[in-house]
């Protein structure tokens, strides 16, 4: 009996803990490498799905950027991750633009499907009450009411380059 | 039937927001809804119509992997044409001509299993009408039910392509009924169905700009010989061709309080090759057509999994009938759908 409950234990544990490693999108950084997206002890996770030929993502990727900065210390990280492009295309665009943040890619868009996406841009978010997405370009308030309500007091106003 | 299409789409409503549904029973529920929509009476000619009915359903648009939407159509046209000879009876007199006064309705199953593939389910059912001598000979059933397949074949970006062409093949399955006798014979254009395995081959683009998009289509479409009665009748091969334009109103005129609409402009030509009953050319079949299509679609005010309902309501007008063999004419074509995505 107990020998049972030792396995049914280790079972369970096993599963858990698998469910834990288990990466909610598949996202690759711009050298083709698979990235982790969970991390212990954060308080959420946002992954910003953008494109460099949209028009909308343009006008608040430097919010993103800015928010991606500011939130980390409060335990909410930001991830920018280009839908359905290459890394080519994705270094030169942040290059241009003077971003120095790490950017993630979703080579052919499967993540954002995934996830429900049907425009862009798209925020996908993970907090403790479940994971969601949001599509549509945000304003600036917009912005710092989402990550507010995340435990992020960000101020948003503003949209030049970081 | 206003009152039931209502019922049923309340009922429609209800079910898609309860999301654990199987696949199977959402599409129970639409055919469900199909049969509510029947017409109270009606018409029938199973090939003559053109234009494209992937663009009338989804538009210049693409489904997503995992997408499931119905589009439900009603038809109304007619058409005038001299008469089929009977074998074992008088030749018809040079002017004498029947006409088809016929109806259409056809719920259209999109689904996309997968990125780039889109299955469309064609269920039709026909009312049909011909008027010849003086009498009126009716029938209507269920028609050919068909099966197209569109393939993603190239686009500009992965994630929302502004651009993109697609292969199509479609098959049409002898479902519909081909025994309907008037005046003792068996008019194969009185049928609901065409008795024949159809095939069809085709490529479609889409083009989409800043304040709309064109899209443009050409089918093939091979037409075997079917059975009826102890005669084989056999529709003449088809070219289908269609371009359009898209203006979503609202984006183009940058007045928000016109975004439900969307205005469509088409051209819909087709090319048929003669008939053949029992072998022999049926003069007063085939040629060409084309027609102007304008057309309205209006987003309603709903959503289903964050893409909206719509209503579309287009007239097919012809521009000439001259370059239809023998006696024939054709009038507009008067359609309504609804897309609902499930």
């Amino acid at each position: 009996m107990s020998a049972a409950l030792a396995l049914w234990a280790a079972l369970a544990a096993g599963s858990l803990a698998s469910a834990a490693r288990a990466e909610p999108l598949e996202l690759r950084d711009l050298a083709g490498g698979r990235v982790s997206l969970v991390r212990a002890g954060e308080r959420a996770l946002v992954v910003h799905f953008w494109a460099t030929w949209c028009a909308s993502c343009a006008e608040e990727l430097p919010i993103v950027a800015r928010a991606a900065a500011a939130c980390a210390p409060h335990g909410v990280r930001v991830r920018i991750a280009a839908a359905g492009e290459s890394a080519s295309v994705v270094r030169a665009y942040l290059r241009a633009h003077a971003f120095a943040f790490e950017a993630l890619r979703d080579p052919h868009g499967r993540a954002w499907r995934a996830a429900g996406g049907f425009g862009l841009p798209a925020n996908w978010l993970r907090t403790s009450s479940g994971d969601r997405l949001v599509t549509g370009p945000r304003s600036p308030a917009e912005w710092s009411e989402l990550l507010g309500s995340l435990g992020c007091p960000f101020a948003a106003e503003g949209t030049g380059s970081p | 039937m206003r009152r039931g299409l209502c019922a049923a789409l309340g009922t429609l409503m209800d079910f898609v927001r309860c999301e654990s549904r199987s696949l199977l029973a959402r599409v129970a529920m639409a055919a469900a809804l199909w049969c509510t929509c029947l017409p109270d009476s009606a018409a029938a000619c199973s090939v003559c119509l053109a234009g494209d009915p992937v663009f009338s359903s989804l538009g210049a648009s693409a489904q997503q992997a995992g997408d499931l939407s119905v589009f439900v159509q009603l038809q109304a046209f007619e058409k005038t044409a001299g008469v089929l000879a009977h074998a074992g009876t008088p030749p018809p007199a040079p002017d004498e001509v029947e006409r088809a006064d016929d109806q259409r309705l056809d719920l259209f199953v999109a689904w996309s299993p997968l990125d780039r593939l889109t299955l469309t389910l064609d269920l039709p059912f026909a009312f049909n009408e011909i008027f010849e001598d003086g009498e009126t000979h009716r029938a209507s059933g269920v028609g050919d039910l068909g099966l197209s397949a569109s393939v993603v074949a190239w686009r500009d970006r992965e994630v929302l392509p502004s651009a993109w062409v697609e292969a199509r093949a479609f098959v049409e399955a002898p479902t519909g009924d081909t025994t309907r006798a008037a005046h003792g014979e068996i008019d194969p254009h009185l049928q609901p169905g065409t008795g024949s395995w159809d095939l069809g081959v085709g490529l479609a683009a889409v083009k989409r700009l800043e304040r709309a998009a064109l899209y443009a289509s050409l089918f093939y479409r091979e037409n075997r010989s079917g059975d009826f009665g102890h005669h084989a009748y056999e529709y003449g091969d088809a070219v289908l061709a269609t371009a359009a334009l898209e203006l979503p109103l609202g984006h183009a005129l940058a007045r928000p309080a016109l975004e439900p609409f969307t205005l469509g402009a088409e051209l819909d030509f087709r090319f048929a090759e003669h008939d053949r009953a029992d072998g022999a050319r049926f003069a007063h079949s085939g040629g060409s057509i084309l027609y102007a299509t304008p057309s309205l679609r209006i987003r309603l005010p709903f959503h289903v999994r964050e893409r909206p309902a719509s209503l579309r309501a287009a007239v097919q007008i012809p521009l000439t009938s001259a370059w239809l063999h023998g006696t024939q004419r054709e009038d507009e074509v008067w359609s309504f759908g609804l897309y609902l995505p499930l």
